[in-house]
């Protein structure tokens, strides 16, 4: 059957016989299949997963040295026979097209070759959601979400702008000017922004009102020191981590909490607090805290962290303070660490990893540096196999030599001037397309057509790296106020995955060009 | 577009074939049998060919039931007809003025003229280092000449690459084959479009064409250097070029292949449906001259032509009036001296090896032979070089 499909393509499709396409597209997805299947297989319990998520997981092991060793010899083997043949080579009529579909297959093979990583995860994947319950899962976030107030970070977490009560918190800072101008302190700003009246300090609150310091203390009621007023929601359900900048979701979630602990219902805090210790218990997550003592500190906080105390220690907490016999508190008293933990890190990775495992997607960031690698490796090859060997030899120590000397050229002289140094990137790039158009010598308009090949797929990079150096320098000199980002910057910015993803889709049009340029390169008489 | 051969040229080729077989040259009337078989570029023939050559591996003796079976073969090809892809005769290269000096300045090639024909064969003699590589490549396209024009007027002009296409250029040293032989030269033709059963058949019969049925299954270290020139050879003519330009390719051959070879490529250079123009280099100086329409001399880089029929360049004229002989004798050479002065004798050279004797016109070889057998000179060889370029390298 493989003989015969062999024979088909090699009597009736020369180009797809020459490329093996039959043989690695097989082998590839056979590859492909074991991964899943190993993948699927490495899944055991969620427990296993120790503090990696799914996506890391394959390179949690030996494995992933095993696979990228192993595509990198199926890669070489595959080269090795399709370097057997070359109709470009040996001046068999071979269309332009047909250049560029093997450049094409090249570039299929090798991102084929690079994404062994996706099939294993998905594979572990598969296993995991069948193994985990999703609704339960949902059900132990609240229930830790629940108790996440009673958890201290350290006594600034009971500063008034990290508390979290019902509308109109959470406020943002603002300055009004006399001008009646606004402005908004950025997130973490700690300098007021110039022309703005110091005076002049209101919040805006989430009803779109503004609200004077007194307003804010005199709504908020509790100003001591107490759990009553901490309600920061560091870990919620399907939501990111709500700390000074606390999110809407989180404020909600947070408020919940909170409106359970201001209306004081103990018998509800301490259900939830024996709901937690009944779900570490379920994790088989280390602890040493018990309600009681834990609820006292609702209204009277300690000084000593629970939580950090064996944040960073994984398998054996209580080990790790062996040797600490008393540590000191934030008021300057000694405590002993392991008199009261929570090995809740380990808890938070459980419950994320079952999550996680249950909304898995694929980062569209690391699927572009997938595919890019790919296309660098297939440009390698293509070059060697469209130009000529001692060309391709040649452009490649050159094009390193010029890289160095490139970018010591652009330390020196190009320093803070980005803007510049894009458009010299982007001027040499285009002239290495001039050369290889008019150089009548061989030996440099294939260099120069090589360099043009591997450094084209960053000309429309460089054009919106250009845009962007001059909108920052736009900026250092205007307001930042009065400043607007143009919006198709805003749009890159927001959609980098994309953004990369169109322009490699663009270049590999564009290499349809250079396939005319590398058959007419190969005909020319050497000198 | 394709037009009817004249069915008294295919009956006349098919005639000469039937009386190789008649006369006991079987062989040699077996490949011209399948050149016809080539000509007709019909599968069913090919596939006929094939079969035969297949039953003449296993029965190499039976020359009774081979000529029966050629006659048969005949038969069907004549039947089968010829046509004519590529006119005979036509202009398809012309190379005016061409030179080429090499940086380091040692040597210079040129200015050389030369013009060939479709169904020509030009043959490239000289010394080593004397720039027939060189000449090659330049009309291959291999290599930039530093000036001079070389004109092609073949079918695939349109752009450079395409006009490679057609030419054809096999070096001294022809590259490695990887994986199977036979592969490789289906792999070339599916490349040129012809698919299927069409592909298997002519594959085929290139392989028996070029005496390579019995290692057709073999990998090219397997292989000897003659039997891998074949074997690019066979290639080379499966992509039908309208240009062949040879380096050296009897310089792994023994004596006997070497002739046989170049019986062959003047054969399919001279093909009926796709005639050819052939140039090939070879330091054979006699064989060359033999098959070759015309030969070219290269000293040093420069010309000197030699035409079989009528002669030369005008500087050559006079020398050209003298009869040379070139023969081998154990007879001393004065005894040689006094023997020969009865003829109108100008020198006599012995280069260590071979005597060369010059005469001025009119001489007859006839007359030569008669003295020396006259004489009883003892002579194991002799050779009229008079239009041969072997008196360039015998001349002292």
């Amino acid at each position: 059957m493989f003989k015969k499909i062999q024979q088909y393509l090699l009597e009736h499709h020369p180009l797809l016989w020459n490329m093996r396409l039959h043989q690695i597209l097989a082998i590839s997805l056979c590859l492909h299949f074991i991964h899943f299947v190993i993948g699927y297989l490495s899944f055991s319990d969620i427990l296993s997963m120790g503090y990696s998520d799914a996506a890391q997981m394959f390179f949690s092991g030996s494995f992933a040295l095993f696979s990228i060793v192993g595509s990198g010899i199926v890669l070489v083997l595959w080269l090795v026979k399709v370097f057997r043949n070359n109709a470009l080579k040996r001046f068999y009529p071979i269309s332009k097209a047909k250049v560029f579909v093997q450049c094409l297959i090249l570039f299929l093979v090798c991102s084929l070759n690079m994404t062994y990583y996706y099939s294993y995860t998905y594979g572990f994947v598969v296993h995991g959601q069948l193994k985990t319950d999703i609704v339960a899962n949902e059900q132990d976030q609240k229930t830790y979400t629940a108790v996440e107030a009673f958890f201290q970070e350290s006594r600034s977490a009971y500063d008034l702008d990290n508390r979290c009560y019902p509308s109109p918190f959470p406020m943002t800072r603002k300055y009004i000017n006399a001008d009646s101008s606004q402005v908004t302190v950025a997130e973490g700003a700690e300098t007021i922004p110039v022309n703005t009246d110091t005076n002049g300090l209101y919040y805006l609150g989430i009803d779109g009102k503004n609200y004077s310091v007194q307003d804010r203390d005199s709504m908020s009621g509790h100003t001591e020191f107490s759990y009553l007023n901490y309600c920061c929601a560091e870990k919620s359900y399907d939501d990111e981590t709500c700390d000074t900048g606390v999110s809407l979701t989180n404020a909600h979630l947070a408020t919940a909490t909170t409106q359970a602990t201001l209306q004081n219902h103990p018998e509800q805090i301490k259900a939830n607090m024996i709901a937690f210790l009944k779900l570490c218990d379920k994790y088989n997550i280390k602890y040493k805290l018990n309600v009681d003592d834990w609820y006292k500190w609702v209204y009277n906080p300690p000084y000593f962290p629970v939580q950090y105390t064996i944040q960073n220690v994984y398998y054996n907490p209580v080990a790790k303070y062996d040797n600490y016999t008393a540590a000191v508190d934030e008021n300057g008293s000694s405590f002993n660490p392991k008199q009261y933990f929570v090995q809740r890190n380990k808890l938070e990775y459980i419950l994320d990893n079952t999550y996680n495992i249950h909304h898995y997607h694929i980062s569209i960031g690391v699927f572009c540096f997938l595919l890019y690698w790919s296309l660098s490796i297939s440009l390698l090859i293509f070059a060697f196999r469209a130009s000529s060997k001692r060309t391709w030899i040649i452009s490649l120590i050159a094009g390193a030599l010029f890289c160095l000397l490139v970018g010591a050229f652009s330390a020196l002289f190009a320093y803070g001037d980005n803007a510049s140094l894009f458009i010299i990137y982007e001027l040499l790039i285009l002239t290495f397309l001039l050369v290889a158009l008019v150089s009548k010598r061989k030996t440099i308009a294939g260099v120069a057509l090589n360099w043009f090949t591997w450094s084209a797929p960053a000309i429309i990079p460089l054009i919106i790296a250009f845009c962007s150096a001059i909108e920052r320098q736009k900026l250092m000199l205007m307001d930042a106020a009065l400043y607007h980002k143009p919006s198709f910057l805003e749009w890159i910015d927001d959609h980098s995955g994309i953004f990369f993803t169109c322009n490699l889709g663009l270049y590999l049009i564009g290499l349809y060009a250079l396939s005319g340029l590398y058959r007419r390169w190969q005909a020319m008489p050497e000198d | 577009m394709l037009t009817n051969i004249p069915s008294s040229a295919l009956k006349q080729r098919l005639q000469e074939i039937a009386n190789y077989y008649q006369q006991g040259d079987v062989s040699l009337g077996y490949r011209r049998l399948m050149d016809a078989a080539i000509d007709t570029n019909n599968s069913d023939i090919f596939n006929e060919v094939c079969n035969h050559t297949e039953w003449l591996c296993n029965n190499p003796s039976d020359d009774t039931i081979h000529w029966q079976k050629a006659a048969t073969l005949i038969e069907h090809i004549a039947h089968a007809g010829v046509h004519l892809q590529k006119e005979i005769g036509t202009t398809i290269l012309a190379a005016n003025g061409i030179q080429k000096k090499y940086k380091n300045g040692v040597f210079s090639l040129g200015p050389i003229d030369l013009e060939l024909k479709r169904g020509m064969l030009l043959g490239l003699v000289g010394e080593n280092g004397n720039g027939k590589t060189t000449l090659l490549r330049i009309l291959a396209q291999e290599l930039k000449s530093d000036s001079g024009e070389v004109r092609y007027n073949i079918s695939q002009q349109h752009n450079q690459y395409a006009l490679r296409t057609q030419l054809a250029y096999i070096p001294q040293r022809t590259p490695k084959w990887y994986g199977s032989l036979k592969d490789n030269l289906k792999f070339t033709l599916s490349s040129y479009g012809i698919n299927g059963a069409d592909n298997e058949a002519r594959v085929l019969m290139i392989i028996a064409r070029m005496g390579l049925w019995n290692y057709r299954n073999l990998n090219w270290n397997q292989l000897s250097s003659g039997y891998k020139m074949r074997f690019e050879l066979a290639r080379t003519f499966l992509r039908c070029p309208d240009i062949l330009l040879l380096d050296e390719p009897l310089a792994n051959l023994d004596v006997m292949a070497q002739q046989t070879m170049l019986e062959d490529l003047k054969s399919l250079a001279n093909s009926l449906s796709a005639p050819m123009g052939l140039i090939l280099s070879s330091q054979q100086l006699y064989e060359v001259e033999k098959v070759s329409d015309r030969v070219l001399f290269l000293k040093n880089g420069k010309a000197v032509w030699q035409e079989h029929s009528d002669i030369m360049t005008s500087t050559d004229t006079e020398e050209n009036k003298q009869l040379i002989i070139e023969f081998d004798t154990d007879t001393d050479r004065q005894h040689l001296n006094t023997v020969l002065q009865s003829l109108p004798l100008e020198k006599l050279q012995f280069n260590g090896g071979t005597y060369i004797a010059y005469f001025s016109a009119p001489t007859s070889m006839a007359q030569i032979l008669t003295v020396l057998g006259k004489a009883e000179i003892n002579v194991v060889y002799i050779r009229n070089i008079s239009q041969s370029t072997r008196r360039f390298f015998v001349a002292s």
